[in-house]
């Protein structure tokens, strides 16, 4: 098991060097950069004339090092990277780690409580789906979940945030706390605020994640229990429960934790399309943010990051699978 | 006339009679064909409607003076601070002759202290140095940390026989009999928020080692050129300063004066650091103030106390603000100042939904739900739209000699676009009344037929030409300009062949951007013009612009043809690079059509012309020039709304969101305040004050 984690890791290098390489080019490719967006935002917030706004442009960008070519670029930001220093943030004037380090653990703490309530709340009920097959249960369930797959999480955050700003004119929107909270050492109201602030987004990823894996379960579970060994299980006298739980279920969680790799990158994101629509602060809004100023070095820094959590995600999704699947595991020790 | 002279095309007579006659024809046609074509007709009055604000116009002498006042007042935290020894005296805190804001040009009066303004930005602080280029995060955290010379915001209510910049830190002028120089009395005795004498040392220090030093880009771009070529600046005493211009009386600079060309930084603080006083770099004096720098000097009225990265910047009031009101109360009425760091987007729904203050609603797509949530009673905000101040356009590239796309297909459209004909046939296929309407129905937009905003102060009806919505005219134009559909494909084609096929640039980011583009595609096509979209995000269009990488371009106007006194030179290419729509190739040359030159020429004569009936006939040339020549194509015009909540008080009535400059300076927040049974509680440093220059974020302060 170490030499085939050695290997995953070994191998991930030259993938990860790259994906920074592809990466850096694509971010590169469109026509404007940051300098651009310095000199308009002199013409739009300063009334700054084309030609003050554009030599505060070609002054940036001669300051910045935009002119070089773009191999000289990408090769000083993988100095950066290399030495730990992951440069400097046009947009932010801080080291890009400040602003990552800032946002990714409530990016992380957002997603996992939404990946958590959607994957046991999405399995409970994709079991009870699959064992109540074409009951009225069975009909109302498929129905949540074909609406909650087809609906985007982009349109469902638009309309909460209808509700609520424009309806019922909910006061705890934007930011993770209101102001005088952010200001208070943790307590129970502090909490309290941040779940005030945070819970629509949990609500449109969790529904999401629910449908998502309500379906996926319910399918693996149909499959699962018509397998020959559920019978034999049923044939030795076990119980219908035991049956389901020990030998159905199980086997039925292999796609599910498959995408657990998927699921990692996903959570460094930090739902990104819900936390865009409710101006909350998650890596998710940064790389959005970057990519729109031209503030490249952010982006490349972010997707890096991305990139190496899909690996990590990918060798926790084996090691899982190894684990829950005996075949996985003497197959890999053989 | 073709089938009746057939037959008799033979006869020699006949063939001299039809000559002839062919020649009368097409003498009665030409004029047929041009009475077809594009008449103009007068401007549809635009509409009106209750939300739109009245507008109070006043003298400037009606807003402000300065004088000695037998007494003044200030905060009980900070006469309480005072009596403890933290402070010193209020009188001497003040100048000799504080700037006095009249009680009559304050809608509900005299105010009461208290309170806290949320703001919510999408910028984020790269630092304090804003003399030496670093952005504060925009959204009004610049203009209300850096006081000008002169001031320009509250401009929208001064009567246009009397309108010339505020008074400001510089109180009073005048200029010599020659015209060239100009002496400029500071106000006296004011001081800086940390209590170091502001004085004529601040502005030279500005002017010699940040807008004369080349290595130096202040953030809004002051340069020498900025106030004339040649133009020189000496200190006289420790409060008068005399600038010297090359051109006789030229007014305009005083508007550069104002936000954000001459807005002096603390010489006490900043001198230090400068390179010609330390071992500092450029960069390193650039970076001297970073962002959790607090307490940065300022003649402002309130002063950075914190600043969470990604969170919030908070501000306290100064205690040495040098502005009171009539009582002799110091301003401002509000203590506390935040910043929330968030989106642009995340502010408007944040004003509306109560959580923050304030926001200039610019989307109109969003304008009916707005109001329709801003007439609840319990609504925490309201709305208030101005003048038709945002207004869009259709550039023409009129570039031919390289500058921009050099293939055929471009070149050949852009001399198109150098047709008057074709321009003709463009603002007539334009239905506007639509065009407003795809972005919002009912009274919002109105129809803009190019040039200086109609309701403007230099605006003149007589002098527009508006050529209305006429399909056939278009048609007629289009023939005019030699466009035919040749092949039967419903598209017109350029002379000889191919396809007429114009790429429009418009941006992305902005649902407005793209739905008046699209109607120009639609109505493109009604004519036979295909017209195809290019849309790019924010600064991929900014670079495909200034790249005249573009045949049509929808364009968000500004100042230009708003005050006319302000970027004066994009209204045409009187330079190389002043305008986005017509650059100079790499010859440095531009090719200037006949009509363009006279434009050229009658804005130059509005820069250069002292007098202001000589401004107002340059400016009436150039929109009669510019209109009857379809310059650029005007789309529509509307107002912005100024979301406030309703807590606030004395905010003036019609205050446009961006005028002379944005609604943050416009409504005076000096003096805004909110009546002590609504103050919110929502301030953070209770009873502190900023503390000394330097301090760490939230630390320090006095209290």
């Amino acid at each position: 098991m170490l030499r085939f984690l050695a290997y995953r890791i070994l191998a991930s290098i030259p993938v990860l060097f790259v994906m920074t390489l592809i990466t850096f080019v694509i971010i590169n490719a469109t026509p404007g950069d940051y300098a651009d967006y310095v000199a308009t935002m002199l013409k739009t917030q300063g009334h700054a004339s084309n030609e003050i706004a554009e030599a505060a442009a070609k002054q940036f960008r001669i300051d910045h090092g935009l002119n070089d070519p773009l191999i000289i670029q990408y090769f000083r930001w993988m100095r950066d990277v290399l030495t730990g220093n992951f440069g400097t943030s046009y947009f932010f004037n801080r080291p890009i780690a400040d602003v990552i380090a800032q946002r990714l653990p409530p990016s992380i703490a957002l997603v996992l409580t939404v990946h958590i309530l959607g994957t046991v709340i999405g399995v409970t009920l994709g079991i009870i789906a699959a064992v109540k097959q074409y009951t009225w249960v069975d009909t109302l369930l498929s129905f949540v979940g074909f609406l909650g797959i087809t609906t985007p999480k982009f349109l469902f955050a638009l309309v909460l945030i209808y509700i609520l700003a424009f309806r019922i004119g909910v006061q705890e929107l934007g930011s993770f706390y209101s102001s005088y909270w952010s200001y208070q050492p943790m307590s129970l109201g502090k909490f309290w605020n941040l779940i005030q602030h945070v819970w629509p987004i949990i609500l449109v990823g969790t529904l999401n994640g629910i449908s998502y894996n309500m379906r996926m379960m319910r399918g693996n579970l149909l499959d699962t229990l018509n397998a020959q060994y559920v019978e034999t299980a049923r044939a030795k006298g076990l119980s219908v429960g035991k049956t389901i739980l020990k030998h159905a279920v199980p086997n039925a969680l292999h796609p599910l934790a498959a995408y657990q790799s998927a699921v990692m990158r996903y959570m460094i994101e930090g739902e990104i399309e819900t936390s865009v629509i409710f101006g909350i602060p998650t890596i998710g809004v940064a790389i959005v943010l970057s990519m729109g100023i031209g503030d490249v070095l952010v982006t490349a820094t972010l997707m890096l990051l991305l990139g190496v959590v899909q690996i990590i995600g990918s060798i926790f999704a084996d090691l899982l699978l190894a684990w829950l699947d005996p075949r996985v595991r003497l197959g890999a020790s053989q | 006339l073709r089938n009746n002279n057939i037959r008799s095309w033979e006869d020699p007579m006949r063939k001299y009679t039809l000559l002839a006659t062919s020649f009368l024809a097409l003498g009665l046609t030409a004029p047929a064909v041009w009475a077809d074509g594009a008449a103009p007709a007068p401007l549809p009055d635009a509409p009106k409607f209750d939300a739109q604000g009245q507008v109070n116009l006043v003298g400037i002498g009606d807003i402000l003076e300065y004088k000695a006042l037998p007494e003044y007042h200030q905060p009980a935290f900070v006469a309480a601070l005072e009596a403890a020894g933290k402070l010193p005296a209020l009188k001497d805190r003040l100048p000799k002759e504080p700037m006095v804001y009249k009680t009559g040009n304050m809608k509900d009066g005299i105010g009461v202290y208290g309170d806290v303004m949320r703001h919510v930005i999408g910028g984020r602080p790269e630092g304090w140095n804003y003399w030496a280029g670093q952005s504060q995060g925009w959204g009004g955290i610049d203009i209300g940390l850096q006081e000008c010379l002169t001031r320009t915001g509250p401009l929208f209510q001064v009567k246009a026989e009397e309108l010339a910049p505020l008074p400001n830190l510089a109180k009073s002028w005048e200029w010599s009999a020659d015209g060239h120089q100009l002496t400029m009395h500071l106000i006296e005795g004011a001081k800086w928020s940390d209590g170091v004498a502001f004085s004529a040392d601040d502005v030279m220090f500005y002017w010699d080692k940040n807008v004369q030093d080349t290595n130096v880009h202040p953030l809004n771009g002051a340069n020498p050129g900025t106030f004339g070529e040649g133009t020189t600046l000496e200190k006289v005493d420790a409060n008068t300063v005399k600038w010297t211009f090359k051109a006789a009386f030229p007014t305009q600079v005083l508007y550069a004066m104002a936000y954000g060309t001459f807005c002096p930084g603390p010489a006490h603080i900043l001198a230090p650091q400068h390179p010609s006083n330390s071992k500092n770099s450029y960069d390193q004096y650039k970076n001297a103030f970073p962002g959790d720098y607090m307490s940065m000097p300022t003649m402002g009225a309130w002063a950075v106390v914190d600043h969470k990265p990604d969170n919030i910047v908070v501000l306290r009031r100064n205690p040495y603000y040098w502005k009171v009101d009539e009582a002799g109360n110091q301003l401002p009425y509000l203590n506390e100042m935040h910043y929330r760091l968030s989106t642009w987007g995340d502010r408007d729904v944040q004003a509306i939904a109560g959580t923050g203050d304030f926001s200039n609603l610019e989307q109109a797509e969003n304008y009916v739900e707005s109001l329709k949530k801003s007439a609840d009673p319990a609504a925490p905000a309201r709305l208030e739209f101005g003048q038709r101040t945002i207004g869009y356009t259709l550039y023409f590239n009129y570039s031919t000699n390289g500058w921009g796309d050099t293939d055929e297909n471009s070149v050949a459209n852009h001399k198109l676009n150098r047709d008057l004909h074709f321009r003709k046939a463009v603002t007539s296929m334009l239905d506007r009344q639509r065009l407003g309407e795809s972005l919002v129905k009912g009274p919002f937009t109105a129809i803009y037929p190019g040039g200086i905003y109609p309701g403007t102060s230099y605006y003149d009806a007589a002098s527009t030409v508006y050529y209305p919505f006429n399909i056939d005219a278009a048609k007629a134009e289009l023939e005019a300009a030699g466009l035919k559909d040749t092949d039967g494909d419903g598209i017109v084609n350029h002379p000889g062949g191919k396809n007429v096929e114009i790429t429009i640039l418009a941006n992305a980011d902005y649902q407005s951007d793209k739905s008046l583009a699209e109607g120009v595609v639609a109505m493109g096509e009604k004519v036979g013009l295909r017209v195809i979209p290019k849309f790019l995000p924010g600064k991929d269009r900014d670079a495909a612009r200034d790249a005249g990488k573009y045949d049509w371009m929808v364009n968000r106007q500004g100042s230009e043809v708003i005050t006319a006194v302000q970027n004066t030179d994009k209204l045409a290419p009187v330079g190389p690079t002043t305008t986005d729509f017509h650059r100079a190739g790499a010859d440095g040359k531009i090719e200037l059509m006949d009509f363009e030159q006279k434009l050229v020429d009658s804005v130059n004569g509005f820069i250069s012309a002292s007098d202001p009936k000589a401004r107002i006939e340059a400016i009436k040339t150039y929109q009669k020039i510019a209109t009857e020549n379809v310059y650029q194509a005007g789309l529509t015009v509307y107002p912005g709304a100024l979301i406030i909540n309703k807590r606030f008080s004395n905010v003036a009535p019609g205050a446009p969101i961006f005028m002379y400059n944005w609604a943050e300076d416009n409504i005076i927040r000096e003096r805004v305040f909110v009546a002590a049974d609504k103050q919110s509680g929502n301030e953070l440093f209770v009873d502190a004050l900023p503390g000394a220059p330097g301090s760490k974020p939230g630390e320090g302060l006095v209290k």
